[in-house]
C-alpha cells in the first residue's frame, strides 16, 4: 500500500497515541510496590538500658531487647537481667526486677554531684555499661509573669531567672505545665505550648514570626549565658481563660540527656517526611542501645487564678 | 609556598616566546555546512610535529622546515583526510575544508588518528563522544540523552534509575561545571532528572574531563563537561524533524549570508499533557511538559574577526486546577534555565588567538498554589508562592598562544557576579485576618563575585616526555568574606615503546554550594555561596595510568587510578529538609570531608562494522562528618564497589544498525533502620509520655540496595531519499524488564509483621521515532 504524506502523519499520531497508553498502563501496574526479595542485614537483638535518674525518686531503669525491623513486634522487656550498680566505682546494690522489665534499687536515692555506673547482663547477651554523673540543680530564682491584655490569645509572658554555673558546660530541658480550672479546682495537667524570641531557646524563625514555638518543652545550653544571672522569656498562652495556673520546671541535665532526647525528638518528629534526612538516636549505653543518664529540677508555681483547692 | 609554581610557569612562557621559524594557521571546517571542527588534527609529515584545533576550530602549527616545503595533513573523525603541500618560506593562514564521509559509509571513524591518539596526549582521564555514535545509543524512551551516555564511561556513574545526574568519582552532582557554549548550566535536567536539558539535534560536540583538569578549568571539584553547539549550515538551508514517543523536535539552519553568516533554531517539547488534556474533565485539569529551544547565531567580519550569539532556555512546568461551586484551586510547578553567550574570536597572528565571551545564566524553581473561595457575597482568595535560584552575569577572555609546535600556551581571566537566592515564601490574600501580602521567610539573597585567571603550557620536553604545567588561581567575595586560592596543575606524559604513562594533580575549588537532599533528585536543591560558615570546597587528586592502542590501532586502551580528597563538604543536618522554612540555610548543614579512589579500566574499539567500548570502575567513596553518623566515616551513597558498561554499535547492513548496552552496578548506600527498641518509660516531669518506638540505624548509608542492570538495545533503520533522510528508531529500554530498586520503605501490616518494600521504575520501555531531514 503506497501511502501519502497526511496519511503517514495521521498513522504515526495513532500509533504514538496507542504506545502511550500501554506504557500508562503498564506503569500503573509496575509502579506499584514490591516485597523486597534481596537480601537484607538481620541486626542481631540488642540490650536497651533506660535509665534516668534523678534525686527525688529511688533509683529505677527498664531493661528490654532491641527487635530487629523485619521481626514481628514482640514483648521486648526482660524480667531475669542481672544488674548492678556503682557509685564512685563502687558497687552499691544489685537491682531487683519489679515488673515489665523494671529494676529497681529499695530506698536508694542518687545523689547530685555523684557519678553513677550500672553493668547488666542477660541471657546470651553481652555485658552492657553505663556511667552518669547527676548534675546539681540549678535553682529557679525568680518568675515574673506578665499577661498580654491587648492580644486575643490569651498571651502571657513568663521571666524565668536562674544563675548559670560559671566555667564549666550546663544543659537545660525547661518544662511547661498547664493545669486546667476545674470548677474552682486545679484541674488535669498537660504540657502546653510556648514561644520564644529568647536566643537561648530560639531555634529559626516559625513563620516569619521571628519566633521559635515549642511545645511543652524546650532544650538548650549555657553556650551564650556562661556564668550569667540570667532571665530567660517564655511567652505562654491561656486561649479560652480556662489556665487555672502553669507550673515551670528547669531541669539540670548532662550533655548525654541533652542529645538523646534532641535526637529522639527529631527522628520521631520527621520520621514521617520522606525529605528529611535520618536521625541516629545518642546512646551512651556500651555494648547496647538507650540512655543511662540523670538530672536534678526546680520548679515554680503560677497560679493565674490565686486560691484554687489543690486536686 | 606556590612561588615554585609560580618560577616554574615563567620559565615555561619564557622558553615559549622563543619563536620557530614558520607559521601554518588558520581553521578547519566542514566543506558541506561550513562548521567549525572542535579537536581536528593537523600535522606536518616532515617534522612529525602537529597539533589540534581549538573549541572554535582554530589551530596554529609553528615549525622549522627542514626542506622547501612541508606537507600538512589533516584529518577528523568522520571525514576524509585533507592533504597539501605548501612551500615554506612564508607563514600560510588556511581555511581547510574537510569532506565528510558519506553517512551510510561501511564504518565510521570513531576517533582520529595519531595526535589524538590515547599514546599523544598529556591529557588524561578525558572522554569526548562523537555525536553521531551518541545518535545511535539506545535512549530511554526514544530521547537521545548526552548526559546519559557519558554515564556509561567509567568514572561515572548514574544516581537513581533513570536519573541524568551524575557522579564523578565518587563527587557529588554539584562538583560538575556543566559548559553550554562555555556558559555554566545549573540545572541540567528535565523531569526530575529523566531526562538532560540538552537537545542532540544541535550539539556538536561533547567532551569530559574528570581528573588532572588544565589550569583553564575550575570552579568545581569533579569534573568539566563541555557542551558545544553547533553554528548553523552557512551553505545551504537544513532542516531536521523528528517524532518520538515523549517529545518531538525540529532543528533548522541555514546561511544569512552564504559562506559568512548562519544561524541554527532547535526546539523539543513534551506533548503527553496535549493529548490528555482534552480527555479530563473540566472541573480537574492536571499536567506536565517540558520544552527547550536553543538558538545560535555567528557572523564571519574577516579572516580574522568571528563573533557567535546563542542562547538556550528551557523550562518544565507541572501544573493542576481543580474547581467547583464554591472554590476554585490551583498550582503550579515550574523549573528551568537560561542561559545566553556572546563570543567574539580574534586572531590576533599566526600564532595567538582569543575568545572574548559574555554570559549569562539562571536556574529559577518556583512553587506556587493559589486558591479562591466564596465566603458569603464575597471573594476571599490566597496565593503561596515559594521561589529560588540561581543567576550569574561573567565575562571572560581566552588566549592561545603556540609559539612553537614544543608549547602550547593558554591564558585567561574571568570574573562573574552570582545572585543566590536559597528560597523565600510568598503569601497573598485577601482575607481580613491576615497581612495582605506577606514575606514568611525572609529573602536570603546573596550577591558573591569571582575572579578567576590561570596560565598553562602544553610543553614538549622531549620526544618522551611531555607535560602540562599551570596555575589557576581564585578570588571570591561574598558579603565581607573573601577567599583567595591558587590551584596549581600538572600531569605528564612519557612515551615508553608503544605504552604511555601518565600521571596528574591537580587541586580544585569550588565557590558554591549545592544543598540536596539524600537521594531525591528534585529541581528543589538549592545553589549557595561559600560563606564565612559554609567555606570553599575544595579537592586534591592524584592520578595515573597506562596507556596504548593495540590491535593495528584499532582499539584504545586505558586503566587509571586515582586517589581524591575533598574538603568542606555540606550535608544536610541530620532530621532536615528544604522544606523547613525557619531557618537560615546554614543553620542546617554539617561540615564534613570526603575521599575517593579507584581504578579505571576502558577499552574503546574504533573501527568497523562493530565499535563500541568497555568499561569498568572498581571505586571506594566515603564521607567523614563529626555530626553525621556519630563522627564516623561512612559510605558515600553513590559508593559503587564495581561498575561495568558495555556499549556497541554494529552495522547489519548498509541501512541497519544495532546498537545496544549492558549496564552494571553494585547498588547504592541507602540509610534504613535495622532495629526498633523502646525509649524510657512515660515520665510527666521528663517529657517522655509523647515518645515512640526509637528506630535504631546501626550506619549512615550502611544499607545496601540491590545491584543495579540494565541492558538496552535500539535498530536504527535509514533510508535516503530525494529531499532527505529518513530514520526509523525502535529501542527497548531494560530489555529484560530487570525490577531495579528506586528505594526502599518500611511498612507494618495490621498484624503487626514488619517488611522492607521496593519500588522499582521502569519495566520494559519500549521506543520507537521517526526522524526526517530536509
Amino acid at each position: 500500500m503506497k501511502l501519502n504524506f497526511s496519511t503517514t502523519y495521521k498513522f504515526i499520531c495513532s500509533m504514538l497515541l496507542l504506545i502511550h497508553a500501554g506504557f500508562l498502563a503498564s506503569c500503573a501496574d509496575y509502579f506499584e510496590p514490591r516485597n523486597v526479595t534481596v537480601s537484607f542485614p538481620e541486626q542481631d537483638d540488642m540490650l536497651v538500658i533506660n535509665g534516668i535518674l534523678n534525686p527525688d525518686s529511688v533509683f529505677q531503669i527498664s531493661v528490654s531487647r532491641s527487635t530487629g525491623i523485619l521481626k514481628k513486634e514482640q514483648n521486648p522487656f526482660i524480667a531475669n537481667a542481672q544488674v548492678e550498680l556503682f557509685e564512685s566505682g563502687q558497687p552499691v546494690a544489685v537491682l531487683t526486677h519489679t515488673a515489665n522489665g523494671r529494676y529497681r534499687g529499695a530506698n536508694i536515692k542518687p545523689r547530685a554531684g555523684q557519678t553513677y555506673s550500672i553493668r547488666a547482663t542477660a541471657g546470651d547477651f553481652g555485658a552492657v555499661q553505663a556511667t552518669a554523673t547527676i548534675p546539681v540543680a540549678v535553682t529557679i530564682d525568680s518568675v515574673k509573669v506578665e499577661r498580654k491584655t491587648n492580644n486575643f490569645e490569651g498571651e502571657i509572658e513568663i521571666t524565668i531567672g536562674f544563675s548559670d554555673p560559671a566555667g564549666k558546660e550546663n544543659f537545660y530541658h525547661l518544662l511547661l505545665l498547664a493545669y486546667e480550672n476545674n470548677n474552682g479546682r486545679i484541674g488535669g495537667v498537660f504540657q502546653t505550648h510556648f514561644s520564644t524570641r529568647d536566643v537561648v531557646l530560639k531555634d529559626g524563625d516559625d513563620f516569619g514570626t521571628e519566633e521559635t514555638n515549642h511545645w511543652g518543652e524546650g532544650w538548650f545550653d549555657d553556650t551564650l549565658i556562661d556564668g550569667d544571672n540570667y532571665s530567660l522569656k517564655i511567652n505562654a498562652f491561656d486561649y479560652m481563660g480556662e489556665i487555672a495556673r502553669f507550673k515551670v520546671i528547669l531541669l539540670s541535665t548532662t550533655e548525654a540527656y541533652f542529645r538523646y532526647f534532641s535526637s529522639i525528638s527529631s527522628q520521631q518528629e520527621t520520621d514521617e517526611n520522606p525529605f528529611a534526612e535520618p536521625v541516629q538516636v545518642f546512646t551512651n549505653i556500651q555494648g547496647g542501645l538507650g540512655i543511662f543518664t540523670g538530672f536534678s529540677s526546680s520548679s515554680a508555681i503560677i497560679d493565674l487564678i490565686p486560691g484554687l483547692e489543690n486536686p | 609556598m606556590y612561588k615554585p609554581h609560580f618560577i616554574l610557569l615563567i620559565c615555561c612562557l619564557l622558553q615559549a616566546s622563543i619563536s620557530a621559524g614558520q607559521t601554518i594557521s588558520g581553521f578547519v571546517e566542514d566543506k558541506n555546512s561550513g562548521e567549525r571542527l572542535i579537536g581536528a588534527n593537523v600535522f606536518d609529515l616532515h617534522s612529525q610535529l602537529g597539533t589540534a584545533t581549538n573549541t572554535f576550530g582554530f589551530f596554529s602549527l609553528s615549525i622549522k622546515a627542514p626542506g622547501d616545503s612541508i606537507t600538512v595533513i589533516v584529518s577528523y573523525i568522520g571525514y576524509e583526510r585533507w592533504q597539501q603541500v605548501l612551500a615554506s618560506d612564508a607563514d600560510v593562514q588556511l581555511k581547510i575544508q574537510l569532506v565528510p564521509q558519506a553517512l551510510l559509509a561501511d564504518s565510521v571513524t570513531i576517533f582520529a588518528e595519531k595526535l589524538e591518539s590515547i599514546t599523544e596526549t598529556t591529557a588524561m582521564s578525558v572522554a569526548r563522544i562523537p555525536v553521531k555514535q551518541l545518535a545511535k545509543m539506545p535512549s530511554l524512551l526514544g530521547e537521545v540523552d548526552v548526559m546519559k551516555t557519558l554515564q556509561l564511561l567509567p568514572g561515572v556513574q548514574s544516581g537513581n534509575e533513570g536519573s541524568s545526574g551524575m557522579y564523578v568519582r565518587g563527587g557529588g552532582p554539584d562538583q560538575n561545571l556543566i559548559l553550554l557554549d562555555g556558559v555554566p548550566v545549573y540545572n541540567a535536567s528535565h523531569l526530575f532528572g529523566f531526562f538532560s536539558v540538552f537537545n542532540s539535534d544541535a550539539i556538536k560536540n561533547i567532551q569530559l574531563t574528570k581528573g588532572g583538569f588544565p589550569a583553564r578549568f575550575g570552579g568545581r571539584l569533579s569534573s568539566v563537561i563541555e557542551v558545544n553547539m553547533k553554528d548553523g549550515n552557512n551553505q545551504e538551508v537544513a532542516a531536521k524533524a523528528s517524532i518520538g514517543l515523549v517529545a518531538s523536535r525540529f532543528m533548522l539552519e541555514g546561511p544569512i549570508q552564504k559562506g559568512k553568516s548562519s544561524f541554527i533554531l532547535s526546539g523539543r517539547r513534551t506533548y503527553l499533557d496535549l493529548l490528555v488534556r482534552p480527555l479530563m474533565p473540566d472541573d480537574e485539569k492536571a499536567g506536565y511538559y517540558f520544552a527547550d529551544v536553543t538558538a545560535k547565531f555567528n557572523h564571519i567580519f574577516s579572516a580574522r574577526h568571528r563573533l557567535y550569539l546563542s542562547t538556550y532556555t528551557g523550562i518544565d512546568r507541572f501544573s493542576f486546577e481543580s474547581k467547583d461551586d464554591y472554590s476554585t484551586n490551583n498550582g503550579e510547578l515550574d523549573w528551568g534555565n537560561i542561559t545566553s553567550t556572546l563570543r567574539w574570536n580574534w586572531l590576533h597572528s599566526g600564532n595567538l588567538f582569543s575568545n572574548t565571551t559574555l554570559m549569562y545564566s539562571r536556574y529559577r524553581f518556583e512553587v506556587f498554589s493559589g486558591a479562591e473561595e466564596l465566603q458569603g457575597n464575597e471573594d476571599e482568595s490566597y496565593f503561596l508562592r515559594h521561589y529560588s535560584g540561581i543567576e550569574e552575569f561573567a565575562a571572560r577572555i581566552d588566549y592561545d598562544y603556540i609559539p612553537s609546535p614544543l608549547h602550547y600556551v593558554k591564558f585567561g581571566i574571568n570574573v562573574n557576579s552570582r545572585s543566590f537566592n536559597p528560597g523565600a515564601i510568598q503569601l497573598k490574600t485577601n482575607s481580613d485576618n491576615f497581612n495582605k501580602d506577606l514575606l514568611l521567610t525572609p529573602n536570603q539573597q546573596q550577591n558573591a563575585l569571582e575572579i578567576n585567571g590561570y596560565a598553562e603550557d602544553d610543553w614538549k620536553l622531549n620526544s618522551i616526555l611531555k607535560i602540562n604545567l599551570g596555575i589557576h588561581s581564585s578570588f571570591f567575595r561574598v558579603g565581607g568574606t573573601q577567599y583567595l586560592s591558587v590551584q596549581p596543575r600538572l600531569a605528564a606524559r612519557a612515551l615508553i615503546g608503544d605504552w604511555a604513562i601518565k600521571a596528574s594533580y591537580a587541586e580544585m575549588r569550588q565557590n558554591i554550594h549545592l544543598l540536596t537532599n539524600v537521594g531525591v533528585g528534585l529541581p528543589t536543591d538549592l545553589w549557595l555561596p561559600a560563606t564565612e560558615k559554609a567555606r570553599p570546597q575544595m579537592s586534591r587528586q592524584v592520578a595515573a595510568g597506562i596507556s596504548r592502542t593495540v590491535l593495528d590501532g584499532t582499539v584504545d586502551l586505558s586503566i587509571e587510578s586515582y586517589y581524591k580528597t575533598m574538603d568542606n563538604l555540606i550535608a544536610y543536618k541530620e532530621g532536615a529538609s528544604f522544606l523547613g522554612i525557619n531557618e537560615d540555610w546554614q543553620d542546617k548543614i554539617e561540615f564534613g570531608e570526603g575521599r575517593s579512589y579507584g581504578v579505571e579500566l576502558f577499552m574503546h574499539k574504533k573501527t568497523g562494522r562493530t565499535n563500541g567500548w568497555l568499561g569498568y570502575t572498581l571505586s571506594w567513596s566515603d564521607r567523614q562528618f563529626d555530626e553525621l553518623n556519630f563522627g564516623r566515616r561512612f559510605s558515600y551513597r553513590y559508593d559503587r564497589r564495581h561498575d561495568l558498561s558495555l556499549a556497541f554499535t554494529h552495522q547489519l547492513s548498509r541501512n541497519i544498525d544495532l546498537s545496544g548496552a549492558w549496564i552494571y552496578g553494585t547498588g547504592n548506600s541507602i540509610t534504613l533502620p535495622t532495629a526498633t527498641y523502646k525509649p524510657p518509660e512515660a515520665n510527666g516531669r521528663t517529657g517522655l509520655e509523647y515518645y515512640e518506638d526509637i528506630f535504631y540505624y546501626a550506619q549512615r548509608n550502611g544499607i545496601r540496595m540491590g545491584a543495579y542492570h540494565r541492558l538496552d538495545l535500539s535498530l536504527q533503520y535509514y533510508r535516503r531519499r530525494t529531499g532527505g533522510e529518513r530514520f526509523w528508531t525502535f529501542g527497548l529500554f531494560n530489555a529484560y524488564s530487570r525490577r531495579n530498586p528506586f528505594f526502599y520503605f518500611r511498612e507494618t501490616d495490621y498484624e503487626g509483621n514488619r517488611t522492607i518494600k521496593q519500588v522499582s521504575l521502569f519495566p520494559v520501555i519500549p521506543a520507537i521515532s521517526y526522524t526526517r531531514t530536509f
